[in-house]
């Protein structure tokens, strides 16, 4: 292993965690607080006149200050300022503090070296105005983000880190904001991105499911009060708080089969009282469930694989503890789910079990730490490009290949408008995992570009940033585009290099990585 | 066309209008012609082929007609002239050129199914049906997209309704960058506007060669 050390942070909707390679170990940073030690933070921050007052645990337990009206991740990507209890506060700044804290904290517990840079990690889908308000925030923390990831894609690398396997893996990463699907296949010493798919809906969004229940319940209960559950949920405080306790009882409806909501003086003097069982809570969130096997379902086919042929389902994320998933899942993939971390020697860290196994949801942090020590660099999986149309057919032009490495470069591609009657220049950005399956690409983007009804070439300029996402400038070759209009696809399929020792492993007569580890 | 026809032949919408050539040029540009083997024979040219050429081989002497000359210079500068999609109709216009082939289209992919190109179709559809854009293909449009959709919820595809709902917000770029609120994704795809249609660059400056 590298002599170098690095941080890997996953920010996520409901917990962030810290994970550190200090030379020779991989180590999650324990934070701790009042009720003893923990590898998770609660993504929480709450304000008092405008000022951070409460982190973490404490910020949950509502004993001081206001949240913020949603999870501060999800708070990024927006212009407009946070209202919180009448100070309205810019929502890069209430991330900032959050950061300036879990500094404060992996700086106690890390004294060999402060949180001065890291990787961080973002779901495929983030939005990406919302991935450079991170980086302003972290900068604001005096954090330099040294690499961004996706989360399925670090959570996958330390799995491979740890136990490499050939044939085809999947991740399915269900956190508290969104579900990250990603299925990656082993080709030489590169781990391929096969399909990569989000989808905004997690954890959250079923305590918001409990919480609307709860709330008409009480309404019916309480026909004098005249507001509506959204604005109850969504612009009073109690609405905020009421999650909480929302996530708390879908906690407890993990391991038993009932809990409750407790709000005393919810409305004015009326309680809320709202007890739910387990079979009640599966119910609501029944449709979720399907619509994410049905996500993998499809994302195997789409990779020419089925459940019954896939080497290993990873599982990563907090909401796949919930039994009704868990369930759905071992049905399907029985022993070939993976739900704890196996780390040989080399990777173990404080707080692993005497079995050798960790917490699942450290993967990904784990995952950003390995990457960035290994200087991984990530490669398009599938070759990028634009679809081309000529009297033969439908074809695929890729400006980058299968298996590049990603440049930071602009590159220029000119095509020819073979009709420009409309003034417009149908751009089609497609990307290709297979030329014989796919031979016209799969459909990324339609950009129209207008053009002279003269015109008849269209310069297109490719940049990639390093928030991963790819940004798209076109104009005919005789106009210029104004700068301000480009168009940004931010969920391109990533592969990545294995760690050599790892590579060796999947190889059929290699050692296993225990042994090389 | 009859169906056994349509069954042999997969009819293309021609989503793209772009190729990496003129289709002015001939079959073997660029290459040997059958009646004089041995020379390399370009018979038309652009003036940005030769601009492209040029700046591959700098050291390359060309000789360009008055004609050629001035079209040679107004293609080195960007001019200051806008053209944006709500101007000329643009917005509408591209739709409607797609509109003609859509109806062949279908019938060809309710015959074979392919998703790819019922993507295509639906995506062209529902822009169209937007009420918004105040297109004479609305109605025939909604109807399009249904059929496209029922390409789509085909068994074989493993795609939800809500699937492809995202793929097409996905597609369109209705949702690319926006913030997202704590509320469900709408169900239903809602189109663009006329004047902002997803991911179009909306204003660009046009040279008039001066």
């Amino acid at each position: 292993m590298p002599k170098q050390t690095a941080f890997g942070i996953d920010f996520g909707t409901t917990n962030t965690r810290v994970a550190y390679y200090d030379g020779q170990r991989l180590r999650m940073v324990p934070f701790i607080t009042a009720a003893g030690q923990s590898f998770q933070l609660p993504t929480l921050v709450s304000y008092r006149n405008g000022e951070p007052v409460a982190f973490g645990a404490e910020a949950r337990r509502q004993q001081q200050g206001v949240l913020p009206p949603r999870p501060l991740k999800w708070l990024l990507g927006g212009d407009l300022p946070i209202e919180v209890e009448g100070s309205k506060l810019e929502p890069v700044e209430i991330v900032a503090d959050f950061f300036r804290h879990l500094k404060q904290l992996v700086g106690k517990a890390v004294k060999a070296e402060p949180l001065n840079r890291a990787a961080l990690t973002i779901p495929v889908h983030y939005p990406p105005k919302a991935r450079e308000q991170l980086q302003e925030a972290c900068e604001k923390a005096n954090i330099k983000v040294t690499n961004f990831f996706f989360e399925p894609i670090a959570a996958i690398y330390c799995s491979l880190a740890a136990r490499p396997v050939s044939g085809v893996t999947a991740v399915f990463d269900w956190g508290g904001g969104s579900l990250d699907i990603a299925t990656v296949q082993i080709t030489g010493s590169v781990a391929m991105t096969r399909q990569i798919d989000g989808w905004h809906r997690g954890g959250s969004d079923f305590d918001r499911a409990i919480c609307e229940q709860a709330v008409n319940d009480f309404l019916l209960r309480q026909p004098q009060i005249q507001h509506t559950a959204d604005v109850i949920l969504d612009r009073m405080t109690i609405g905020r708080n009421l999650r909480l306790l929302a996530e708390t009882a879908k906690e407890r409806l993990t391991t038993a089969p009932q809990a409750s909501l407790s709000y005393g003086g919810f409305l004015g003097s009326a309680n809320l009282l709202y007890p739910i069982t387990r079979d009640q809570f599966e119910a609501l969130i029944e449709t979720d469930i399907v619509g994410a096997v049905t996500r993998l379902d499809h994302a195997l086919h789409a990779t020419g694989t089925s459940p019954k042929l896939l080497a290993r389902l990873f599982l990563s994320g907090g909401t796949c503890n919930i039994p009704r998933i868990k369930d759905c899942l071992a049905g399907r993939f029985g022993e070939r789910i993976v739900s704890r971390l196996e780390l040989p020697p080399a990777l173990r860290h404080v707080g692993v079990g005497s079995d050798g196994t960790s917490d699942i949801g450290n993967a990904t942090a784990m995952g950003a730490a390995l990457l960035a020590v290994h200087g991984a660099e990530p490669v398009f999986s599938n070759a990028v490009g634009v679809r081309l149309a000529d009297a033969a057919g439908d074809h695929f032009y890729p400006v980058f290949q299968a298996g590049e490495r990603l440049t930071f470069d602009r590159k220029e591609v000119k095509f020819f408008v073979s009709d420009a009657s409309s003034g417009v220049a149908r751009l089609l950005i497609c990307d290709q995992s297979d030329p014989v399956l796919q031979p016209a690409g799969r459909l990324l983007r339609i950009v129209p570009v207008p053009i002279d009804k003269n015109e008849t070439w269209l310069k297109v300029g490719f940049t990639l940033d390093r928030h991963l996402v790819l940004k798209i400038e076109a104009s005919g070759v005789k106009v210029r585009a104004q700068a301000t209009d480009p168009v940004w696809i931010q969920h391109l399929s990533l592969g990545f290099h294995l760690p050599p020792q790892a590579a060796a492993a999947t190889q059929p007569i290699g050692a296993s990585v225990r042994a090389a580890l | 066309m009859n169906v056994p026809e349509r069954r042999m032949l997969m009819f293309r919408l021609g989503l793209s209008n772009l190729q990496l050539r003129s289709n002015l040029l001939p079959e073997d540009y660029q290459g040997e012609y059958k009646h004089r083997l041995g020379t390399k024979v370009m018979h038309c040219i652009t003036v940005y082929e030769i601009k492209d050429i040029k700046r591959r081989c700098p050291l390359l002497i060309l000789e360009f007609t008055p004609e050629q000359q001035k079209e040679w210079i107004s293609g080195l500068f960007d001019g200051d002239t806008s053209v944006s999609m709500a101007e000329c109709d643009r917005a509408r216009a591209w739709l409607e050129q797609l509109a003609e082939n859509m109806e062949e289209a279908l019938a060809s992919l309710e015959d074979r199914a392919d998703a790819e190109r019922a993507f295509e179709v639906l995506c062209g559809a529902e822009s169209l049906a937007d009420p918004r854009l105040d297109s004479t293909y609305a109605a025939k449009a909604a109807v399009w997209a249904q059929r496209a959709r029922a390409i789509l919820e085909r068994p074989e595809f493993r795609l939800t309704p809500q699937m492809i709902d995202d793929r097409l917000n996905e597609v369109l770029g209705v949702t690319s960058g926006n913030l997202r609120l704590d509320i469900p994704a709408p169900r239903t795809f809602r189109g663009p506007s006329p004047t902002q249609v997803p991911g179009a660059l909306r204003t660009v400056h046009v040279d008039r060669g001066e």
